[in-house]
């Protein structure tokens, strides 16, 4: 190597370093008061909702004079940049969690159990939530977040369009046979050019008919596909059915890339499954009177699935008592600041008068409480999102009408088996 | 030209000349000018380049316990069908994208380097969509190829309907995902088209005049004067072009993800996938290793072969 390389190349891998060694930061156990430090990452938030945080926020720190909460306000990929703080070794006291993602934070090792900061703590209870909330997020016998809201997938419809073609409401008995009827009632060519301008619902998510119908994606134990089960295939074949037979739902091209709830707000579907949190969408989007009602029933009792939303205290964390009582205060004394946004998933504020405000749609307030009885819980699995890329491919393609489904499903499972198979060999599994 | 030869004071092997105060100003004034890039290649860039060689040969995954896999990212890269899924994907945008944007760049910089009425605002017009991200580039041609309201079967509708083809599903259809994309490469040649209007206007004019004098038409005056003379800024183009198709993400992320049947599954999209959807961030180093090692291999064959066709010597 010559003099000019060497002496270029030295003093910058030396800079390297030290960049290295400076930018793996420490973030402090105290301020400059002596107060604890609590970062938590807030995930991006609208601002009709940010509102209503913001006050949860104050709150918090007029309550707990001897908590430091400094709110990270995260923007574009949450989850990307919780990853790049935590190889950083900089995470984030508690973050914002989703079910689906909690079985790959835990073996990541990036959370802390919460059962001992809860047995110890005199003010919460974990019987205070929602036994299913409570379910989702233990993993391997342990609870790893505190539940802020419990929601589940609903059937959301406009009962204008229902009594124009005069049919009854949903009810807490509908089956798949009377969605389907009510859906072809209401589907309509209103510009005589062949194909139908309103829809009588959007094509829910096949994962929601599989459950419906008692199917599951992956076996209990988590070693093998079951998208091939007698019950997950007719489940399927229904929901391509909706598309390619029935024609009651549009094709991605007549929705023009529309969301659901868009297409429900331009009253071009007339029904749709989706979870509470598009409420503050709808009441904010909608002229019109909607409402919700449960799911309609497969051949099993399970109808939904859970969902919602939680905190986590990251295993990264360096007060993690302080981390607790943040998350604690959130999911319980905090809430009622944005309960009008979310079905609290602590029982008592679930049930107070507060949140079942009569002034605001929807009217049925109490189903969104009531489906969490035939609510199941959602696939968890360190590699969903794999599974989930593993699948997708092949059932557009049945969608599409380019295969059948029997035929789509025998391509999956092998795929799926294989990702199963691979994170069992590399010592994952539950 | 050796890299030795500017008047630094280093000369291999000779010995250390004294420099003059000039070429100790000269020096500073280099070290100067070029530390913002240094220092921040050096804290942002080549950090992560050597440890992402390390993670290439590990199970990384940013939290959990790493360990060494060896060459097994690189063994599995060979075995996953979506990692040639994804090359294909990205060779077929390439091959096409690359040389119709260079083609596209050129013509317009031809058109935009004539003399007539308000051609800085011309050139500002074409320049423009350039400026514009890709995200936002692709929500704006996520609606231009909606297969019902979209602008571009609005446009081909009248056309279409009579000759009995139905409107084509653009990114809903396997095989027209693609294609769609390399339309969508064209919004940017405004880039391109401000490179080779730079280089039009470096060609001596004697060349045309003694080339008009011999007789030769405006084709032969473009094939004999202009080609020649622009090939080292075609080969830039090209080397350039190739680089950043090969990285297509951002379009692809917001458009149509991986698309029906994988048919978008560009091959950063599926290197993102690997290492922050499904947390493999050590194979995900692998597979960027292997992407530099194909542009590194595309791009050397490019300049062995342009030293064939192009000619340096319009300064001389």
């Amino acid at each position: 190597m010559n003099r000019l390389s060497t002496s270029l190349l030295v003093p910058l891998a030396a800079l390297t370093i030290l960049a290295g060694a400076l930018l793996s930061g420490n973030r402090p156990v105290a301020d400059e008061q002596g107060r604890r430090v609590v970062v938590y990452a807030h995930p991006p938030c609208p601002p009709a909702l940010m509102r209503y945080f913001d006050e949860a926020f104050d709150d918090f720190r007029k309550s707990h004079p001897d908590i430091d909460l400094q709110v990270l306000h995260i923007t574009g990929s949450y989850q990307d940049k919780i990853k790049v703080m935590f190889a950083g070794k900089v995470a984030p006291d508690v973050i914002f969690m989703y079910p689906s993602d909690l079985a790959a934070w835990v073996e990541l090792g990036a959370l802390t159990p919460l059962d001992d900061l809860l047995a110890a703590n005199s003010k919460t209870r974990v019987s205070e939530y929602f036994p299913a909330a409570v379910q989702t997020y233990t993993y391997n016998g342990h609870l790893y977040a505190l539940p802020k809201d419990a929601s589940a997938e609903l059937l959301f419809y406009n009962p204008e369009l229902f009594r124009k073609h005069g049919l009854s409401f949903p009810t807490a008995d509908w089956t798949w046979q009377d969605m389907l009827h009510a859906a072809k009632a209401i589907t309509e060519d209103t510009d005589g050019d062949g194909r139908p301008n309103i829809f009588g619902l959007q094509q829910p998510e096949w994962q929601a008919m599989v459950r419906q119908n008692g199917g599951r994606i992956v076996s209990a134990d988590g070693t093998r596909c079951e998208l091939d089960s007698p019950q997950s295939i007719e489940a399927l074949e229904f929901w391509v059915a909706l598309r390619q037979k029935y024609k009651v739902v549009p094709t991605p091209e007549s929705s023009a890339d529309m969301t659901a709830w868009r297409m429900f707000v331009l009253k071009r579907a007339g029904m749709f499954i989706s979870m509470y949190p598009v409420v503050p969408v709808l009441r904010r989007s909608c002229d019109f009177e909607w409402d919700i009602a449960l799911p309609p029933r497969g051949s099993s009792d399970i109808r939904s699935a859970f969902t919602g939303s939680s905190f986590a205290v990251t295993s990264q964390s360096r007060n993690p008592d302080a981390a607790f009582e943040w998350a604690r205060w959130m999911t319980s004394e905090g809430m009622k600041h944005i309960m009008t946004f979310d079905i609290p998933a602590n029982v008592k504020l679930g049930q107070s008068q507060a949140w079942r405000d009569p002034a605001v749609l929807p009217k049925s307030k109490q189903v969104a409480v009531d489906v969490m009885q035939v609510a199941g819980p959602p696939l968890q699995h360190p590699e969903y999102a794999q599974i989930i890329d593993a699948i997708s491919p092949h059932l557009d393609k049945a969608n599409r009408g380019d295969c059948t489904v029997a035929e789509a499903v025998q391509k999956i499972v092998p795929k799926v088996n294989e990702v199963l198979a691979r994170h069992a060999q590399s010592g994952g599994g539950r | 030209m050796s890299e030795y030869s500017m008047d630094s004071g280093l000369r291999p092997g000779g010995p250390k000349r004294r420099l003059s105060p000039m070429a100790k100003e000269d020096r500073l004034a280099f070290w100067c000018f070029t530390s913002p890039w240094l220092i921040g290649f050096v804290l942002f860039g080549l950090g992560p380049i050597i440890a992402s060689i390390f993670l290439s040969f590990t199970d990384y995954s940013s939290s959990k316990r790493t360990n060494w896999v060896g060459l097994g990212n690189y063994r599995e890269l060979i075995s996953d069908p979506l990692i040639w899924k994804s090359l294909g994907n990205t060779l077929f945008y390439v091959v096409f994208a690359v040389p119709l944007s260079t083609c596209g760049a050129l013509m317009l910089a031809l058109l935009l380097n004539q003399k007539v009425r308000g051609i800085a605002i011309w050139r500002t017009i074409f320049y423009l969509p350039t400026i514009v991200s890709g995200v936002a580039m692709g929500v704006l041609w996520k609606w231009i190829f909606n297969p019902e309201v979209g602008l571009a079967n609005t446009l081909l509708r009248p056309i279409l309907k009579p000759l009995g083809i139905s409107d084509p599903k653009w990114l809903l259809d396997p095989t027209l995902s693609k294609p769609a994309y390399v339309v969508m490469s064209l919004w940017g040649i405004g880039g391109g088209m401000i490179i080779f209007l730079a280089g039009l206007q470096g060609i001596p004019k004697h060349l045309y005049e003694a080339a008009e004098l011999d007789g030769a038409g405006p084709i032969r005056r473009f094939y004999h004067v202009t080609l020649p003379m622009l090939s080292p800024v075609i080969l830039f183009s090209l080397t350039m072009g190739t680089i950043h198709s090969f990285q297509i993400f951002a379009q692809a992320y917001v458009m149509s993800g991986r698309g029906p049947d994988n048919s978008t599954l560009f091959y950063v999209l599926y290197l993102v996938d690997q290492s922050f959807r499904y947390f493999r961030m050590g194979y995900g180093a692998a597979m960027a290793w292997l992407l530099f090692v194909i542009i590194l291999f595309v791009t050397m064959i490019k300049f062995v072969v342009a030293e064939r066709f192009v000619y340096y010597g319009g300064d001389n």
